[in-house]
């Protein structure tokens, strides 16, 4: 019982979430448009995680907007998107030693989109639906390492399956959740931010 | 339930610490309730965070952080006791079930799963306090100077949040008033509806970021260093309670190299009470913590503290 294993998790996940925002520090990093719309469109996520959150139980339409994000600005708008997404609701639902994780899994749904773009350039809602519904149950699966981390001993697979196993019926929701407000809102949700996207990209002639 | 934040201005002495004192004394009680073990040090961490919790009169939110912590707490206490095998004292022989052996429950890993809920409630209970204790704001505030980009991104999403629960509500309106029911029909028609107020609301946000992002750069966001305008004050009350953390957390890492504050439960579940200077410990530790009561107290009672802190 000598290593105090939930002390480094949650340390852990604080180091990594302000390295991964110290990148957006850089000089140039990110221009006017990107800030506003990582602002806008995590503040849209927040709303989604904390109206519906609270009423709807685990059916968030949130985690396929993130998603779409990474996969139309990239894998940098889509991090910030995701991780600020539950540090901006929890300041109305309540911060905690969870927020740390949290915004690194969030940020992890965009950069996936991210992915799911270098990989498949022309994949449609469909693929998307697919991952999306897959990250219902990954988030789950990742946020459970720090809850079993920090709450339980032994830390062996049978302890890790069984908080793994009491979450699931939670998970489940969260996919279905998913699964269903990508295959309904999906499709426009690309069309608009895509168009967006163009209508951002400016290219300066001159300095 | 949005139109503000969970933190309440309320004009108590608890709240009227520098940002950075809070982050640092709560950071410390965060540390001692992740590196003790022993369940009298938890309950002590727990009785202290009560106290506090009450100072900043918030006993009304604490009991909502609690309930959300109950779910968590019951997983903790029914997965312990089945799969650990290390407890000697075994209080219930169960079946032989395949994937996880022989279900023995031992009196020391129920009394090992009760000391770790009771920390996940020290740890909820933390939060709790800060986020009674600080306004977000503020903290924001300390960290514009190094994290500019972040603070703006947070910023701006957090006063746009109530914003789209307003825009949702008003477009929810005019679509009524045009006839859109969203009370009837099937749920894929319901669902059809619903997703027009969506498209509606992700079209106009992002129409408003775009404008947001020309109002900065016509601001002359990005060019140049930025300027931080900052009115915290450090008090004699903020070095009061820096001292007693960082003396607390002092105390805590010398007794934990002696032992003081570990806990063996497993074979056998240790006394609960050792020696005299367990005691003597926990007592410096919490009194080095409860600076911030101490201090509360005597902004209540004693004018000239209050003159001088």
């Amino acid at each position: 019982m000598g290593t105090n294993w939930g002390l480094y998790t949650t340390l852990t996940g604080i180091l990594a979430v302000l390295l991964l925002l110290s990148a957006m520090e850089k000089k140039g990093a990110l221009d006017s448009r990107q800030v506003s719309v990582i602002a806008v469109l995590a503040a849209l996520c927040a709303a989604g995680r904390a109206v519906t959150g609270v009423g709807l139980l685990f059916l968030q339409p949130t985690m396929f907007l993130v998603e779409i994000t990474g996969f139309v600005y990239g894998a940098r708008v889509g991090f910030f998107t995701g991780a600020m997404t539950p540090l901006i609701s929890n300041f109305f639902m309540g911060q905690g030693s969870w927020t740390p994780w949290q915004m690194l899994c969030w940020g992890l749904v965009g950069v996936f989109g991210a992915v799911v773009k270098a990989l498949f350039p022309q994949a449609g809602n469909k693929t998307l639906t697919a991952v999306c519904f897959l990250w219902g149950y990954l988030y789950g699966a990742i946020m459970d390492v720090w809850q079993w981390t920090v709450f339980m001993r032994p830390l062996t697979w049978q302890t890790y399956l069984l908080t793994w196993a009491a979450g699931f019926s939670f998970d489940s929701l969260r996919a279905i959740g998913n699964l269903f407000f990508c295959a309904a809102l999906g499709h426009q949700t690309l069309k608009i931010l895509q168009y967006f996207h163009k209508k951002m990209d400016v290219q300066y002639l001159e300095r | 339930m949005f139109d503000r934040l969970f933190y309440r201005e309320k004009g108590l002495f608890l709240q009227s610490f520098h940002p950075a004192t809070v982050l640092v004394y709560l950071l410390v009680l965060l540390i001692l309730s992740l590196i003790y073990d022993h369940p009298l040090y938890l309950l002590a961490l727990f009785l202290l965070l009560a106290l506090l919790i009450r100072e900043v009169d918030g006993l009304d939110a604490w009991e909502g952080f609690l309930k959300a912590g109950v779910f968590l707490m019951l997983v903790v206490m029914m997965v312990n006791p089945l799969v650990i095998r290390a407890g000697k004292t075994i209080i219930w022989h169960g079946p032989a079930v395949p994937f996880l052996g022989k279900l023995d429950i031992s009196m020391e890993a129920v009394y090992f799963g009760a000391a770790s809920s009771l920390r996940l409630l020290v740890i909820i209970s933390i939060f709790c306090l800060y986020n009674l204790m600080i306004n977000p704001d503020r903290v924001l505030n300390l960290f514009s100077g190094v994290a500019g980009k972040s603070v703006l991104v947070i910023t701006l999403a957090t006063r746009l949040f109530p914003t789209m629960v307003r825009d949702l509500q008003r477009i929810r309106e005019v679509q009524q008033l045009r006839g859109v029911d969203f009370d009837t029909g099937s749920l894929w028609q319901r669902a059809k509806k619903y997703s027009g107020l969506y498209n509606v609301l992700l079209l106009s946000s992002l129409e408003g970021a775009m404008e947001i992002a020309e109002s900065m750069q016509a601001r002359a966001f990005g060019s140049g260093k930025r300027s931080v305008y900052s009115r915290n004050m450090i008090r004699p009350r903020d070095l009061f309670c820096l001292g007693g953390s960082l003396l607390a957390l002092l105390a805590a890492v010398w007794g934990l190299r002696y032992g003081y504050g570990r806990y063996t439960f497993y074979p056998e579940a240790d006394f609960l009470i050792k020696d005299g200077a367990t005691l003597v410990v926990l007592f410096i530790v919490l009194f080095y913590l409860s600076v911030p009561l101490l201090l509360s107290e005597g902004w209540k009672h004693c004018r000239f503290l209050k003159s001088k802190i």
